[in-house]
């Protein structure tokens, strides 16, 4: 019978994941949930089922569990606050992360590739991109075809008020020749 | 209504991401506000002879409508639903704290859980499911504990099917934050260390549940921009709408720690080391 709150595949990824990103190996809860997203896209099997909300897609059920990650001592929040957060990795993330070392073995080249696609992103660029790719996709896996550049283009400049239409557009581009818009997954 | 096809398109608004201007429909199957949640509540209630899960039900269905917002086109709801709503919540609340999350039904959860996989069930691919039924299950329950029993063993089973369940000693508040946690693993911990003759069962993650996703102003987190509608047409969100939406807690945790004793005097000395 289980004594740890975490102890799934998709708690060794996050844990994972923060060994990998950030500086001083830290990284904001915001930003954590877009990697997520994207690793899920492109076929990590993550269970988290994500909603387009006011930031782009989005997990409530990986927000609350970072605070059974960090309950379990696998990560440490070290923003000092309540209003957002900051993670670290824990004195107990060895034993998560040495339990499911071959499947995140598997899984390496994708980690890497959505790190390296996302590296030099602040945390609201990589919202757009995140958004971007949820208004493709979504498009895409409904109606069995793939949506009009322009149509995706509008759509999020209506949800991503902070940027322009170029900005949008280089977002999408960047995305196109990166062929993230072929990461179907969710 | 029913048309060729019509499969396809619930499995694509039940697996989400759906493109913005349908997401009303995928909020009708699964959402806040979605039909198999009001269905359950009261279902669930009924059959438990609780009256909890109760709600209007009628007029909430009656009060929902829709509302175009810069994420698409949304499920919402007229300022007269707004109380029927509440009650949906409350009772969503209501029946995870005194229901699904209660300490008794829990630890048969558990019970349960444990018989299942000590069942090895091949479930690949998934619809080999339906090889098996309420009946079917039961009787591999009864014949397990026939064998226990024989056996002189106190096993799963037998606590299944005689109801000689686990004492609960220790349970946080409802609402168990990050310390809560940390606390009650500790205490299980200690509790193992100091009476190794006894077995503690800890409850850290199945009871459990979101009360609701709605978004609230001033939260670190991101959540449903659900939109009240006045009649005049303009638009506000629920939270901000209903003090009790905006504040009732999200989230639904309670740990707790079982001991497979019933004798006061044990339990005394147990308590005594929880302090």
């Amino acid at each position: 019978m289980q004594e740890y709150l975490c102890g799934k595949f998709d708690d060794a990824l996050v844990t994972d994941i923060i060994t990998q990103v950030g500086q001083d190996g830290r990284i904001g809860r915001t930003v954590l949930q877009k990697v997520v997203y994207f690793l899920k896209a492109k076929g990590v099997p993550v269970g988290y089922k994500f909603d387009i909300q006011h930031y782009g897609p989005y997990s409530q059920d990986l927000y609350y569990r970072m605070d059974d990650l960090e309950a379990d001592e696998f990560v440490i929040d070290v923003s000092g606050t309540n209003l957002r957060s900051e993670y670290r990795l824990g004195p107990q993330a060895y034993r998560i992360l040495e339990e499911f070392k071959d499947s995140l073995e598997k899984y390496k080249t994708d980690i890497n590739m959505v790190l390296e696609m996302l590296n030099g992103s602040s945390s609201e660029e990589m919202g757009l991109l995140a958004t971007l790719h949820y208004i493709y996709s979504s498009h895409a896996s409904f109606y069995d075809t793939p949506p009009d550049k322009n149509m995706v283009v509008e759509t999020v400049a209506r949800i991503k008020k902070r940027f322009t239409a170029e900005q949008i557009q280089q977002k999408y581009e960047f995305l196109e020749s990166r062929g993230v818009f072929t990461w179907l997954e969710n | 209504m029913y048309f060729p096809g019509t499969t396809d398109i619930v499995v694509k608004l039940l697996r989400g991401n759906l493109p913005p201007d349908l997401k009303f429909l995928s909020d009708i199957l699964s959402g806040q506000v979605d039909a198999d949640r009001m269905d359950y509540l009261l279902r669930d209630s009924l059959h438990c002879g609780v009256e909890y899960g109760n709600f209007d039900h009628s007029r909430l269905v009656e009060c929902l409508s829709i509302c175009r917002s810069d994420n698409g086109i949304e499920l919402a709801i007229e300022r007269g639903g707004v109380h029927a709503l509440e009650a949906l919540i409350l009772a969503r609340y209501y029946m995870f704290t005194q229901v699904y999350g209660h300490r008794t039904r829990r630890i048969y959860d558990i019970y349960f859980a444990d018989f299942m996989s000590s069942l090895k069930l091949d479930f690949n691919p998934l619809t080999k499911v339906l090889n098996y039924d309420d009946i079917s299950i039961m009787l591999r329950i009864r014949a397990k504990a026939r064998w226990e029993q024989k056996n002189g063993i106190l096993g799963v089973a037998t606590r299944l099917v005689e109801r000689q369940h686990h004492k609960k000693i220790y349970e946080t508040s409802d609402f168990a934050d990050v310390r809560d946690k940390q606390k009650a693993n500790s205490l299980y911990n200690l509790l193992k260390e100091k009476f190794p003759q006894y077995e503690f069962i800890i409850d850290p993650e199945g009871c459990g549940g979101n009360i609701h996703k709605f978004y609230v102003n001033g939260d670190e987190e991101e959540g449903v921009y659900f939109h009240v509608i006045a009649d005049n047409g303009d638009k506000r969100l629920i939270s901000e709408e209903s003090k009790i939406i905006g504040k009732i807690s999200k989230k639904f945790r309670a740990i707790r720690i079982y001991v497979n004793q019933n004798n006061p005097e044990i339990l005394r000395e147990i308590y005594a080391q929880i302090g």
